[in-house]
């Protein structure tokens, strides 16, 4: 049975998340700024998110992601911090909107806060299709991760360089130093180091 | 205990699935750029709900149309510029998904020439696969 068909499925677990935040800052006309929100976690967390320059997020991106090569945008975690990296290439100064959220990294054993009263009205709803999570673990060297779903699954990655958790949704697959890539095919995800000492965090999903 | 050790727990926002959409975009072979010239070839597709988040994957016809966990890929490829006979030189193909409207995602692939030189590239198209899982975050 194609396991991404299924509603929920008791033998994976669902995506917890352990943290959510939301506001906004000015990036100034060709500038930039490093919004630092002090890291409340025990831990380092996943972190990923949305941003807008509408506070209605009807047009919104993903972090990371490149938006007309006007505005880039990366996130990252450490032990005291999460930093939200923006760059206006624009002549206008911007007000950006954030809505951000993170994991436990699989390497941590820590308990964290409830995050279920600040999300949506409903922990389980059957009109959705919920993340099944396969497998999560932090790698430092080449890996492949055997998933056999007969399709391309959903794979989620970070890299870490010293205590520092970066959101990674750029692939470079032609450089040959201070390189990782994710390659998904239908049986299984290759992980791939190249002149590199930084970690992979993943995430496997089975869905398509 | 943490998070982690539960299937489910009610203690938690979760992730949902959304939609799933495919887009191809085909940048020709034998181009050529003069120094500073940059060409995009886009195509869109209509994929997700507003304020959906994505996990793409890119797909390069020319880097062995294997499928990269990314929303945005650079390759290197070999062209040639100026001279006689023509030196091989190495450029930069570069594919992104961006947003263009709540529910429009825009499939882009180019090339930029940043040599002092023209810039000659080779016969063959290119076709760029982009695979677009979205997902709804706690948010939404």
């Amino acid at each position: 049975m194609d396991q991404s068909n299924l509603l929920v499925n008791s033998d994976y677990p669902f995506d917890k998340i352990v943290y959510m935040d939301s506001g906004s800052f000015t990036i100034p006309a060709f500038g930039f700024n490093d919004e630092s929100i002090p890291n409340p976690l025990t831990f380092t967390p996943l972190m990923m998110g949305t941003w807008s320059l509408d506070p209605s997020f009807d047009v919104s991106y993903d972090l990371g992601t490149l938006f007309s090569s006007f505005i880039n945008t990366g996130i990252e975690a450490n032990p005291t911090d999460i930093i939200i990296r923006t760059n206006n290439s624009t002549s206008s100064s911007v007000t950006f909107y954030y809505r951000i959220f993170g994991f436990e990294p699989s390497n941590s054993n820590q308990t964290a806060q409830y995050t279920a009263s600040v999300a949506d009205d409903f922990i389980l709803n059957t009109d959705y299709n919920y993340s099944k999570l396969f497998d999560a673990d932090v790698i430092s060297a080449n890996t492949t991760v055997e998933h056999d779903q007969g399709h391309r699954v959903q794979v989620l990655v970070w890299v870490q360089n010293g205590d520092t958790i970066t959101f990674k949704p750029h692939s470079d697959v032609d450089i040959t130093s201070n390189n990782v890539t994710a390659e998904v095919t239908d049986s299984s995800v290759i992980f791939s180091f190249y002149s590199t000492s930084a970690l992979i965090h993943y995430r496997i999903y089975l869905d398509r | 205990m943490k998070p982690e050790s539960f299937i489910s727990t009610t203690d938690y926002a979760t992730l949902k699935n959304d939609d799933f959409g495919i887009v191809q975009v085909t940048f020709p072979g034998g181009q050529f750029f003069s120094p500073g010239q940059e060409m995009t070839v886009t195509n869109t597709i209509d994929v997700g709900t507003i304020n959906a988040g994505m996990r793409p994957r890119i797909a390069a016809s020319r880097s062995g149309n294997r499928f990269y966990v990314c929303s945005s890929f650079s390759g290197r490829r070999v062209g040639w510029t100026d001279g006689a006979p023509p030196p091989e030189v190495t450029y930069t193909i570069r594919a992104a998904l961006v947003r263009i409207s709540p529910t429009t995602l825009e499939a882009r692939v180019s090339v930029r020439n940043l040599l002092s030189g023209n810039l000659a590239t080779q016969a063959i198209d290119e076709v760029f696969t982009f695979e677009v899982p979205t997902f709804l975050s706690p948010f939404v």
